[in-house]
């Protein structure tokens, strides 16, 4: 390893870190690599961990244990910052990093704006519709936002598989190359490309690819 | 992730002396609003359990896998082996052989396939572990599974005439099916079929009764069953042809370790799956009673309808966790090493909603199936109708 690297690795609990020992065992070999792993939402135990949501002390604090010379200046003030997390995460590193730091490069992990929020008050047919490329057929639909992605797409004369309708079965799952979709049952959204999605309890949120 | 739904739910929603329980069949057990109450707190487990997913449950199916790969190995080299050493050790050598291999075979049916097929890690992304894609060593096609089980199964679990695993058109456990002198003989029915699960599996989705009521050609039989057959003679091939071959001088002991491998694996899985529904207590509908199935009522089926299995931990491993059946029909997409830590939850969950929570040793659950099997070959008759619960013993 060439050059110093301090990673820094937010969590709220523990449990929800991953590769810790393939982390540790890295840091163990290369003496270059400092790994801090901060808890937000559990007290810190071991020497290589830390507490507490992103901010200018606890910056300061693991920055300085990996530089020898603190003069005055930010801890980070001749680094490269490369930051990964949610949305709201990035803009904090950003507001505290940005400007004093060598380079500031960032990826956020909330999906953009343009997302169409469903309305269940909206009756289906005034939702709004989306375009979903379906990759394997070649066809591109003007979709519902309205309905299940499954009816959707039955109601355009398609007859992809399915079976329960109610989330089960996995009958209907089928990828998502890209683009935000719902799940009706946990609220929850999800960009991450090339995911499964059940069509029967999903719907669109944005312009879609599937593997259809 | 999103567990704050989870906080904000009734931790002790009680119900008193007055309360939302009303005996009255079980459709009518719970009143509307403990029905939805009940239902939340269902949901809310799961939203918790599948917000807290991550490295543990990939590290866990990881090892299922290299478990199944290693048993299979160590199983195939300890039947040759068997051959050439001399004498009882010989023996014991082949034996232990044929039981690592059944092992691997059911780590493989059931801890690893079953739960992979139903999509239970298909968030992990890795194409090893996609429920769509996965296949399996036995000889039922996992197309078919996804269709019989994933989608019949457990959307119309003991529902009579749509769930097709209710006595797999073979065996009269339930009053509610109609009796036939053959019925008679079932108890050696259901030895065989035990011997030969696998292969009740594969032609399950068939239904080769069609045959006998004239509703089906033959040509259209034979058009239907080439995937399964494609797949019964790979298996075929693989146990009884390749290996014994690569065994040379020992092809016999491998032969026949492998049926023997295959036969351990069948008479297991057919006893954990009819331990899952086939207990005295578990309930079955009618097709009438779930037209207009509201999400919480359908949650209440699969707990009336299911048994547990408890036990050692190793043996929640060998049943596939399916000893945890209850959790398994509630959530069947949720990882099934989750599972235990869920029961005691759904356990509580029922307790204070009144509905029984079916478990028992393997042994008590097993010998109420036996006497179902044993009973309901003679004619029987459901002591209420359907729609009021609970079935004749």
């Amino acid at each position: 390893m060439p050059t110093d690297l301090t990673l820094i690795y937010w969590a709220k609990t523990r449990a929800e870190l991953c590769f810790v020992q393939e982390l540790r065992d890295l840091a163990k070999r290369y003496s270059k690599l400092r790994l801090h792993f901060v808890l937000t939402h559990e007290a810190a135990q071991s020497p290589d961990e830390d507490e507490g949501f992103i901010g200018h002390d606890v910056l300061t604090r693991l920055c300085q244990q990996s530089k020898e010379n603190a003069d005055g200046q930010a801890a980070w003030a001749d680094s490269q910052v490369l930051a990964c997390g949610p949305a709201g995460f990035v803009e904090a590193a950003r507001d505290l990093i940005a400007t004093k730091a060598l380079s500031f490069r960032a990826e956020g992990f909330t999906p953009s704006t343009s997302v169409v929020t469903p309305d269940e008050s909206v009756a289906p047919a005034d939702a709004p519709t989306v375009h979903v490329e379906l990759t394997r057929t070649g066809r591109t639909l003007a979709l519902s936002c309205g309905t299940s992605l499954l009816e959707a797409l039955e109601a355009h004369g398609l007859n992809p598989p399915s079976g329960c309708r109610m989330g089960v079965c996995h009958t209907c799952v089928c990828q998502r190359h890209s683009g935000t979709t719902l799940d009706t049952q946990t609220g929850e959204r999800s960009t991450e490309p090339d995911m499964a999605v059940r069509l029967c309890v999903s719907r669109a949120c944005t312009d879609l690819s599937l593997d259809l | 992730m999103n567990d704050n739904r989870a906080h904000t739910m009734p931790q002790n929603s009680a119900p008193t002396l007055n309360s939302p329980i009303a005996r009255t069949g079980h459709r009518g057990l719970l009143e509307p609003q403990a029905l939805k109450q009940f239902g939340d707190e269902i949901e809310a487990l799961r939203a918790r359990t599948v917000a807290d997913l991550g490295e543990r449950d990939a590290l866990y199916i990881r090892r299922i896998f290299a478990a199944v790969r290693w048993t299979e190995v160590v199983g195939r080299i300890l039947l040759v082996v068997g051959f050439f050493v001399p004498g009882t050790w010989g023996w014991a050598t082949w034996a232990l052989g044929a039981v690592t291999l059944g092992l691997s075979k059911i780590l493989d049916n059931m801890e690893l396939g079953h739960n992979v097929i139903h999509g239970q890690f298909d968030w992990m992304g890795d194409p090893r572990f996609s429920g769509k894609t996965f296949e399996w060593d036995i000889a039922g096609t996992a197309d078919n599974w996804r269709k019989t089980h994933n989608f019949q199964h457990h959307t119309y679990t003991n529902v009579h005439s749509m769930d097709g695993d209710l006595g797999y058109s073979v065996l009269r456990i339930f009053p509610e099916q109609k009796w036939h002198p053959a019925a008679l003989l079932q108890p050696l029915y259901a030895i065989i079929f035990a011997l030969l699960f696998q292969w009740g599996v594969a032609i399950q989705d068939l239904r080769l009764g069609r045959l006998l009521s004239w509703r089906v050609s033959w040509r259209q039989i034979a058009r239907e069953a080439s995937p399964v057959l494609r797949k019964s003679r790979r298996q075929l091939v693989k146990d009884y042809i390749v290996f014994p071959l690569l065994g040379g001088p020992a092809w016999a002991s491998v032969m026949t370790g492998n049926l023997i491998a295959n036969g351990i694996r069948n008479v297991w899985t057919f006893t954990v799956i009819f331990c899952g529904h086939f207990t005295s207590d578990v309930q079955t509908f009618s097709k009438s009673s779930i037209r207009r199935e509201t999400r919480p009522q359908w949650y209440l089926r699969q707990i009336q309808g299911s048994s547990n299995l408890s036990g050692s931990k190793a043996l929640h491993v060998l049943t596939g966790n399916l000893s945890h059946q209850i959790e398994h029909h509630l959530f069947p997409d949720v990882p099934a090493n989750r599972y235990a830590e869920m029961a005691p939850v759904v356990r509580d969950i029922c307790h204070r909603y009144g509905i029984h929570y079916n478990t028992g040793s393997m042994v008590s659950q097993f010998s109420q199936v036996i006497w179902r099997i044993v009973r309901h070959s003679f004619p029987s008759s459901p002591a209420r109708s359907l729609n009021q619960g609970v079935p004749v013993r």
